[in-house]
């Protein structure tokens, strides 16, 4: 087909969703809604491909019913023919977002929802006079805010001085007080520049002491490097599967099913994984602000699968990306039955895949040796994460080699546990620090690391700070799981069950506890609060 | 750009600024000067002098001059200040229905914040007439240590005199501004404000366009006019042993006295003696006159102020202390008011941050000046400065055993927001009472009280088991919000805490009517005077004209026909003189101009002939 009458079938097409669409309104199948639930702005074809899961075959026939459907349009043509991508130099890596003092960039990608970026088109019929650019400038960062840390919410390299400190605080100033908009009708923005401001300010604060700032320096940094590689990491499985690509017919899906590729080929979206709340002390209130909701109900619904609300694609860890495909599930609203169906299938493909790779590449398994011996060699150099990527990456593309398979398995789940330890140390400084959303989320992506109880107690708890209580008793229930043993364990799916209102169960969970520990000040306590309650 | 002034509302002097064209420019009154008393005074005729030509007529009319009333402005009738003033002010103070403070003139009640309205009123027709345009906006400056009533009486000030107050900006935050302005600069400064009634020290850091106020105190008793009352408690004294009688008992006297006070006072920062000459101060009981005559030497001055100025340098210690300030980290120390033209201000002040005062500012416009370029920095589309203000009072709730329990703690950059927990603290307690305080006493009771609200609903439980969120909210135009939350069952109170100013919402209306018929009557009265004196005008000329026209005409039937008419017309217009009815004036003036326009022909022709 010819490409200047069907865009969509270039991969580099930016597409974007129809300004002004009303998605409420919109007659959309499962599937085409979430498709465009993953356009965010100006969105490649490619990067669409790469990021639902859907395999690039049914992406672009889904992106072609709702380009002919007048959903989506092309945001520019540009006249360079379809290539495959030249391994590694066509995909920058994207600027880390901690990387020098600049400004954190303006990535419409950046964890905007369609809704919200349907809103944006929107109410500039509502008098609100601030460019475009700078409203979505003001979402995004709103979006993330949780999730930066405090030299990225500054824009500031982790190294920098105290002088640095400061001017990139009164950068920061000049673009989010809302003084700067005083003539502006700013509508939802004011309060969105108030919070910006705030949270810019609390990180100088916080930052201004120099041991504070080197503390927080130290994890940040490793929690950089670490996305560094994963950011390469995905670079070189993006490589591997250009190989694929260019060795026969793409297979019908890309794998998303098997936990060890489903890292390598997450999409480079970041994401706000926390719902967005307004900052509140760190105090266990979870289910008490919201009681009127049927509280059963929240035990089974999560708050993030909200179907007028999609999640966008889940960060690049193993972790979350674990839990992707019960997020795609309840936006399709697949049946469980037919998830694990399609789990099974694509673990066949993916497997059928690496043979083809294998069988038909003479280069695979040189490709896979050279993988390896790097691997070594990083692992000799300390390079644990990166060690792991590259041996996965040897295990990829020489399946059968069994040796690979082993090292493989072991440096990653050694790689996992040190990121795991990163991210809960730097939730406990969050913690400490008083962001109490964003520790949550860091309690989260160090439980799904590394399954430890303390982890995955801790993540059972953000999430009951957050009110996530479908989440949090799931954490719950997999730390008991972890240690059947561990009386604090039980105490936590304690609270959570009482949070949701389950009295009897969390008795029973207290009763338990008090078998393992008579007299235990805590579980007392709370045996108290239940029959309170 | 609309346009927008800056109004340095001072105690003892007032000051209007707006940048033009990026330059921030003081504008001169009427009579030149670049700054205005800030006096006002009600004349015999009933109308309002403000300014200059009310401290001239100060004297002979002290009861009915009001001045330093922003010593008054939002204060409680109870509070120590007004009862210092009271004493010490000939004019009278009386309370108002809200427990706040009035001033009597003749009669007639006054609020503090109409009195300040005029002086704002004041300045505003001074910018009015120098930009020949109506100005609306103005940003209004006040004592960085001012509380929320006080900066609120000063807003409704500014609305009475019928300007819309973009912001309520500090006097040394706005002196940082104007000293800053268009510097590319990084650096921690302090400003250190002496003037007339108050004192404020205020640490800021100045960067690229932005200003950080880190930490603001001071004490709104301490100013200029306590330098003069030791001048004036030192003559007395002096008198009192002399004479056995007590001058202060005079009003006339003790206007003469702090007028003497002031002068002497400046004079010492410019010589080191100088010579204080009131004759006839007073009469003996036997009427003989007594002359009241001193030599008051530089060194007296600074001995009998030396606490005053001690007290300063307390208060830029503590400041430094509490902001966690080391003096070495101090760039630059910005003198402002004119108080600190005193040399033994500007030594100690040297001396204590061991630093040279800046030179560059001018101690009475730069407050103005940074009032009008934060007004124009509001408005501007992309201004190039940010000004990052603080909370200048910590704000909290009453709690058990009648404690503040402060939630913002003073110093804070707005906006700002912070929650606490908080509990019942009786069984089966169903509602909490909220109370919203500003200070930084530990005792509620000594904090002034913004507002209060009660959170009602709460479930019936043992004491310490039902929750209740509290948070603040502040702005960053200074408003500040309050919400209770109860975290069991969701249930939400809010308030916006406007502090009361001492005047309710229909009283600021209705003064605001009031003044706008005062204008109007004002500019009535001024159309008619002026038509009087046009009318005058044409008179005296009909008058001188009319012998010569006679002399020339009469002699015809119709010369002396149209003389008798002339003369009934300007018969008329003498009477209409006497009416100040404008239009009867003009109607009189017109048709006296017209006879007179034919008999200056007649009487030019007649000379030329
Ligand atoms: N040369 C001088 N030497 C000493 N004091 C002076 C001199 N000139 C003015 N003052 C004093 O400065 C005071 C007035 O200063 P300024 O005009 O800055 O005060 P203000 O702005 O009206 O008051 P405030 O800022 O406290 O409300 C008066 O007390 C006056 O006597
Ligand atoms: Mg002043």
């Amino acid at each position: 087909m010819d490409t200047q009458a069907d865009p969509i079938a270039r991969k580099d097409s930016p597409v974007r969703l129809v300004p002004g669409l009303d998605l409420m309104a919109a007659r959309l199948s499962a599937q085409e809604g979430f498709v465009l639930s993953r356009i965010a702005g100006e969105t490649t074809v490619q990067l669409l491909c790469d990021g639902t899961g859907l395999g690039d075959a049914a992406t672009i026939a889904t992106l072609r019913t709702l380009y002919d459907k007048g959903f989506i349009i092309v945001a520019d043509q540009r006249a360079t023919p379809v290539v495959p991508r030249p391994p590694a130099a066509a995909v920058p890596a994207p600027a880390g977002p901690l990387s020098g003092s600049g400004s954190v960039e303006l990535d419409e990608r950046l964890g905007l929802d369609t809704a919200e970026l349907a809103q944006v088109d929107t109410e500039e019929a509502t008098g609100i006079d601030l460019k475009r650019e700078l409203r979505l400038r003001l979402r995004s960062v709103r979006r993330r805010l949780k999730e930066m840390s405090f030299f990225e919410l500054l824009g500031l390299a982790p190294d920098a001085d105290a002088k640095a400190l400061r001017r990139a605080y009164f950068e920061r100033s000049k673009e989010f007080h809302p003084d700067r908009y005083y003539t502006k009708n700013l509508g939802p923005y004011k309060e969105m520049l108030a919070e910006i401001f705030r949270q810019s300010k609390a990180a100088y604060e916080y930052l201004q002491d120099e041991d504070k700032r080197a503390a927080y320096r130290v994890l940040v940094l490793a929690q950089q490097e670490e996305e560094q590689i994963e950011r390469q990491l995905r670079r070189q499985s993006a490589e591997a599967l250009e190989v694929v690509h260019l060795a026969g017919p793409p297979p019908p899906a890309t794998p998303s099913g098997d936990e060890g590729s489903a890292e390598q080929s997450a999409p480079p979206l970041a994401t706000p994984v926390v719902p967005s709340l307004p900052w509140r002390d760190r105090r266990d209130t979870a289910g008490a602000a919201l009681f009127q909701r049927s509280l059963r109900e929240r035990l089974v619904t999560s708050p993030r699968g909200v179907t007028t609300r999609p999640p966008t694609a889940p960060l690049v860890s193993a972790a979350v990306a674990a839990r992707g495909p019960a997020t795609v599930e309840s936006v399709e609203a697949d049946s469980a039955e037919r998830a694990s169906r399609r789990d099974r299938d694509q673990a066949r493909q993916q497997r059928q895949r690496q043979q083809r790779v294998a069988g038909t590449l003479g280069g695979g398994k040189r490709k896979a040796q050279d993988y390896f011996e790097q691997g070594l060699k990083q692992l000799e150099e300390g390079k644990l994460l990166a060690a792991a990527a590259s041996l996965k990456l040897a295990a990829t593309f020489d399946p059968d080699n069994l040796e690979y398979a082993r090292r493989s398995e072991t440096v990653g789940r050694e790689a996992r546990a040190s990121t795991a330890d990163g991210y809960f140390k730097r939730a406990l400084l969050e913690e400490q620090v008083g962001r109490t959303e964003t520790a949550a989320l860091y309690f989260q992506r160090a439980a799904d690391a590394s399954g430890l109880g303390l982890h995955l107690q801790r993540a059972a708890e953000g999430m009951m700070w957050l009110d996530d209580l479908k989440n949090a008793r799931e954490y719950a229930t997999k730390a008991l799981q972890a240690e059947p043993n561990s009386v604090d364990a039980r105490l936590v799916l304690a609270r959570v069950l009482l949070a949701g209102g389950l009295k009897e169960h969390a008795r029973r969970e207290v009763d338990l506890a008090l078998k393992l520990a008579p007299g235990h000040p805590g579980a007392k306590e709370l045996l108290k609060r239940i029959k309170k309650a | 750009m609309e346009k927008v002034i800056g109004i340095d509302l001072g105690t003892t002097n007032s000051c209007v600024a707006i940048v033009e064209d990026g330059a921030p420019t003081v504008i001169p009154n009427r009579g030149g000067y670049r700054t205005t008393p800030s006096m006002v005074a009600l004349a015999e005729n009933g109308k309002r002098l403000v300014g200059h030509i009310a401290k001239r007529q100060a004297i002979t009319n002290a009861e009915n001059t009001v001045y330093a009333v922003k010593r008054l402005i939002g204060r409680k009738w109870a509070d120590a200040s007004v009862t210092a003033a009271r004493e010490s002010v000939p004019y009278s103070i009386i309370e108002g229905p809200h427990n706040d403070v009035r001033v009597e003139l003749r009669e007639k009640v006054f609020s503090a914040p109409e009195i300040s309205a005029f002086i704002l009123q004041e300045m505003k027709l001074v910018a009015q007439e120098y930009l020949g345009e109506d100005v609306a906006k103005a940003v209004v400056t006040v004592p960085a240590y001012f509380n929320d009533a006080q900066r609120q009486a000063t807003k409704d000030a500014g609305a009475i005199a019928g300007l819309d107050v973009l912001r309520i900006i500090n006097e040394p935050t706005a002196a940082a501004l104007a000293y800053g302005f268009g510097k590319n600069i990084e650096r921690k400064v302090a400003i250190f404000d002496l003037g007339g009634g108050t004192f404020d020290i205020s640490i800021l850091e100045i960067g690229n366009g932005v200003f950080e106020v880190i930490s603001t105190a001071g004490d709104t008793l301490l100013g200029g006019e306590d330098f003069d009352r030791r001048i004036i408690d030192w003559l007395v004294f002096g008198f009192a042993k002399e004479h056995k009688i007590d001058l202060r008992k005079d009003k006339m006297a003790l206007q003469r006295l702090k007028d003497v006070a002031e002068k002497a006072k400046c004079e010492l920062s410019a010589v080191k003696e100088t010579e204080i000459n009131l004759p006839f101060i007073i009469s003996t009981a036997s009427n003989e006159p007594l002359h009241l005559q001193r030599t008051l030497t530089r060194e007296k001055l600074d001995e009998l102020t030396v606490d005053l100025v001690e007290r300063t340098v307390h208060i830029c210690k503590k400041t430094l202390r509490e902001a966690n300030i080391d003096k070495s980290e101090l760039e630059d120390v910005i003198l402002v008011g004119g108080q600190t033209r005193m040399p033994k201000v500007q030594e100690m002040v040297a001396e204590f941050f061991g630093l040279d005062p800046c030179k560059g500012v001018h101690p009475d416009e730069v407050v103005a000046l940074g009032a009008a370029i934060q007004g124009a920095a509001l408005l501007e589309e992309d201004s190039e400065m940010l000004l990052l203000d603080v909370t200048p009072h910590s704000l909290g709730i009453m709690i058990v055993g009648g404690l503040l329990h402060k939630l913002i703690e003073q110093n804070t950059t707005v906006p700002t927001s912070k929650s606490h927990i908080f509990t019942t603290i009786k069984d089966n307690q169903t509602s909490v009472k909220i109370l919203v305080l500003q200070g930084e006493a530990e005792r509620a009771e000594e904090n002034e009280l913004l507002g209060e609200f009660i959170l009602t609903g709460l479930r019936r439980a043992p004491k310490g088991e039902v929750e209740i969120e509290v948070t603040f909210e502040i702005s960053a135009d200074g408003i500040v919000a309050v919400h209770a939350k109860d975290l069991e069952t969701g249930q939400q109170q809010s308030i916006t805490v406007t502090a009361t100013s001492g005047l309710t919402e229909d009283e600021i209306r209705r003064m605001v009517d009031e003044n706008k018929d005062y204008l109007v009557e004002l500019r009535d009265n001024e159309e008619i005077e002026r038509e009087k004196q046009a009318l005058q005008k044409v008179i005296d000329e009909a008058e001188r004209l009319f012998p010569d026209v006679d002399a020339v005409i009469a002699g015809s039937d119709f010369g002396k026909d149209a003389m008798s008419k002339a003369r009934v017309v300007l018969d008329r217009a003498k009477s209409a003189v006497g009416m100040r009815e404008r239009k009867a004036m003009t109607e009189a003036r017109e048709a006296l101009d017209r006879t007179l326009n034919m008999f200056r022909g007649v009487v030019s022709r007649s000379r030329a002939g």
